[in-house]
């Protein structure tokens, strides 16, 4: 898994006070703004997960964790302005959670998906187009300017 | 190997909130197979009707056969009979004679298990609905 120049999460990570990803992360607490409206429905999205419990699916999964939902409303911000800023056209995702309550975003394209975790240390993706996970996926941290490249990538299908 | 057929069925219940899309082509969030042990359930579909295998109303049901769970991953170097790094178990309960588990043999690392769900969400997107969810 690629460690290098990892997104932190913006309040786990004061040693990164300066970066985008921070003042993102201060908006969303502000509740929604103009640029946010082509987000609407996602950050309602998310919102609503703080309204699941323990065991929500039945199969034991944890109640979404306060701070990976705090955090994805200001990932998904960035991550859309990163596309848009590299002539994309963007997409909006499946949200939902993992067993272990982090807010998982997906996209679909084609024969291509990509899967983010937004996890309590740093932001994580899979790339997968096929069903082997030893030759058909691929795993590591969202880094600097990556996402751009996952979207690129993505949409190559 | 598991004492699950291979050419088994196995069913999933599927809500609604972990499909992207429905209709064909079919797109299945991979929290659709989440499970806090890592060893996702699924009822043996020779065993118990699909309506059985839903908990409310509105829950979908997909299938998978156990050979293309088996055949996931790539089979670890192993003595004959070969070991699966994903495998397929009976695991009967009390209320449900048909409940099996999808356990990574040996247990997987967190970024390994999120791969097992993706390729059991991408083997449910081939198959049809057995029960669309709505």
């Amino acid at each position: 898994m690629n460690q290098m120049h990892a997104y932190p999460i913006p309040s786990e990570t004061s040693a990164f006070s300066t970066s985008p990803i921070v003042a993102y992360a201060r908006e969303a607490s502000d509740g929604q703004e103009i640029a946010d409206l082509p987000l609407h429905s996602t950050l309602q999205l998310i919102r609503r997960l703080f309204s699941l419990g323990s065991n929500w699916d039945g199969h034991g999964s944890a109640a979404p964790r306060r701070e990976s939902v705090d955090s994805s409303l200001a990932v998904i911000r960035l991550f859309r302005n990163l596309v848009v800023s590299v002539g994309q056209r963007w997409a909006q995702p499946h949200v939902s959670t993992n067993e272990d309550g982090n807010v998982v975003f997906e996209w679909w394209q084609g024969t291509r998906k990509l899967t983010v975790y937004v996890r309590s240390a740093h932001v994580t993706y899979i790339k997968v187009w096929g069903v082997n996970i030893d030759s058909e996926m691929e795993d590591g941290c969202v880094t600097d300017m990556g996402f751009a490249s996952l979207w690129i990538w993505l949409n190559e299908a | 190997m598991g004492d699950v057929s291979d050419d088994e069925w196995l069913h999933r219940r599927v809500r609604l909130g972990e499909c992207h899309r429905v209709q064909p082509p079919k797109q299945l969030s991979s929290s659709a197979f989440n499970d806090s042990g890592k060893k996702p359930s699924v009822d043996r579909a020779a065993l118990r009707p699909a309506t059985d295998t839903k908990t409310e109303a509105n829950d979908g049901v997909v299938r998978l056969l156990t050979a293309s769970v088996r055949g996931i991953c790539i089979p670890i170097a192993a003595p004959n009979p070969p070991n699966f790094e994903v495998d397929v178990w009976a695991r009967v309960e009390p209320e449900n004679a048909a409940h099996a588990q999808i356990e990574p043999i040996p247990n997987m690392s967190r970024s390994r298990f999120d791969k097992l769900k993706e390729a059991l969400a991408r083997l449910a997107e081939e198959e049809d609905w057995v029960i669309e969810p709505t």
